[in-house]
């Protein structure tokens, strides 16, 4: 048992959204074998099969509270997988959990980026990586706390989302398999054409419901 | 109305900021936050405050806590409107760089500085008035904490908006009437608001 987890705050995303990222993953793997859980500020429309985590902590704002997940007090144990709501499903994702690294938190390498540096290096406050897909068992207690300090609002001006953050605060970091996630906006699908991507993730898009049809 | 030296400290603090990130913390970002703190709009709406609070209290001596106070600039403009050593102004936030810095920033304006959270463990015996023109960026509770815990004849001089876009805003009002009956103040001695270029600045003073 493993548990998948999505945040929902605030009204970029509607309630659509968590049910639709709930069935897709009930479409390859049987409701039994994984908890679903929805961090929300507004369960309102969400099926009544998602687990509802209500807010813990400092209020915070919009993707700030995907930090929220590694309160020490945040009520679910054991191996996560967060997901965003604006990603497809394309397969099973409990495929990959042999391949995680769980002793510290992985996210998505983003190796495209690379091709924005400027003067031969990125900029100080660019990353190579994204946090559409999170993965992690325990041991994240640590990022909670390093943000939750006295530089909490600082962080939240100085870095504009919280993959800056991860980036620039000096965590221990992992990636998630290349093979498993495909960026719709920046990878070609013949990079994939051996082994289709199980995600689909949407960064640096807008996106609506039916555009994950 | 800005202050020669005090923009020349800024500078200074900036230079010193850049070498530190060459052989120790790579902090820029700072430099652009102290550069902020001194924005033409917050010298405008910090002189609002502590014009209005000063024609109100109409005392020359007492105990100002600014909390949520940045690198100093509402404790300077208290400063300016108190300049005697009768008023004590202490300047606190929970950035602990905001101390170090506000020192640099408004040396010899007789201003103390403190690191602290508003929170429920937090002291707010033997101050005459509180300031806080941060209350966008602090929750609800804390806000209303320092209403509940001051002492009865303590003045209370708040500042907020309706700036919602900014992640860090976690306390917007969406308007002034609205802020004022969230507020559960015994006493309204001043409320009104101003235009800023993409908001709206709100200011209540009251008991």
């Amino acid at each position: 048992m493993f548990n998948i987890i999505c945040v929902k705050f605030g009204t970029k995303y509607s309630s659509d959204f968590v049910n639709k990222l709930y069935m897709d993953l009930s479409c390859y793997k049987p409701c039994n074998e994984f908890k679903f859980y929805c961090y929300t500020d507004n369960p309102e429309g969400i099926n009544d099969s998602v687990n509802i985590i209500n807010p813990i902590g400092p209020k915070l704002n919009g993707v700030w509270n995907k930090l929220a997940l590694f309160h020490p007090d945040f009520p679910i144990k054991g191996q996560n997988v967060y997901l965003d709501l604006d990603v497809f499903i394309a397969s099973d994702v409990s495929a990959w959990l042999s391949w995680f690294h769980w002793d510290k938190l992985s996210i998505v390498h983003a190796p495209w980026k690379d091709n924005k540096k400027r003067y031969g290096r990125l900029s100080s406050y660019d990353v190579t990586h994204h946090s559409s897909i999170m993965v992690w068992e325990n041991n994240v207690h640590h990022i909670w706390e390093h943000f939750n300090s006295g530089l909490r609002d600082y962080y939240m001006r100085k870095y504009a989302g919280i993959d800056r953050f991860l980036a620039h605060e000096d965590f221990e970091l992992g990636y998630v398999p290349a093979k498993m996630v495909m960026s719709k906006k920046y990878q070609d699908k013949d990079l994939f054409e051996d082994f289709p991507p199980t995600v689909i993730t949407y960064e640096e898009l807008d996106v609506e419901l039916h555009d994950l049809i | 109305m800005l202050n020669s030296t005090i923009l020349y400290n800024a500078l200074k603090l900036s230079e010193e900021i850049y070498d530190e990130s060459q052989y120790g913390i790579d902090d820029l970002y700072r430099i652009k936050d102290i550069s902020h703190s001194l924005d033409l709009n917050h010298w405008h709406s910090k002189s609002w405050l502590a014009e209005e609070l000063c024609k109100l209290y109409n005392h020359p001596a007492g105990k100002i806590l600014v909390v949520g106070g940045w690198y100093g600039l509402m404790a300077y403009q208290l400063r300016s409107c108190w300049p005697d050593e009768q008023m004590n102004i202490i300047s606190t936030d929970m950035d602990p760089m905001c101390e170090e810095y506000g020192y640099k920033l408004f040396k010899g304006n007789n201003i103390q500085y403190k690191t602290l959270e508003v929170n429920s463990k937090l002291d707010l015996s033997g101050y005459t008035a509180i300031v806080n023109t941060s209350c966008e960026h602090m929750e609800p509770e804390a806000v209303q904490y320092i209403i509940d815990n001051k002492d009865e004849n303590a003045w209370v001089a708040f500042q907020s908006n309706d700036y919602y876009g900014i992640d860090s805003h976690i306390n917007c009002s969406p308007s002034l009437e609205y802020w004022k009956d969230e507020l559960k103040l015994d006493w309204f001695a001043y409320a009104d608001q101003q235009k800023a270029s993409l908001f709206n600045r709100f200011m209540i003073i009251g008991k």
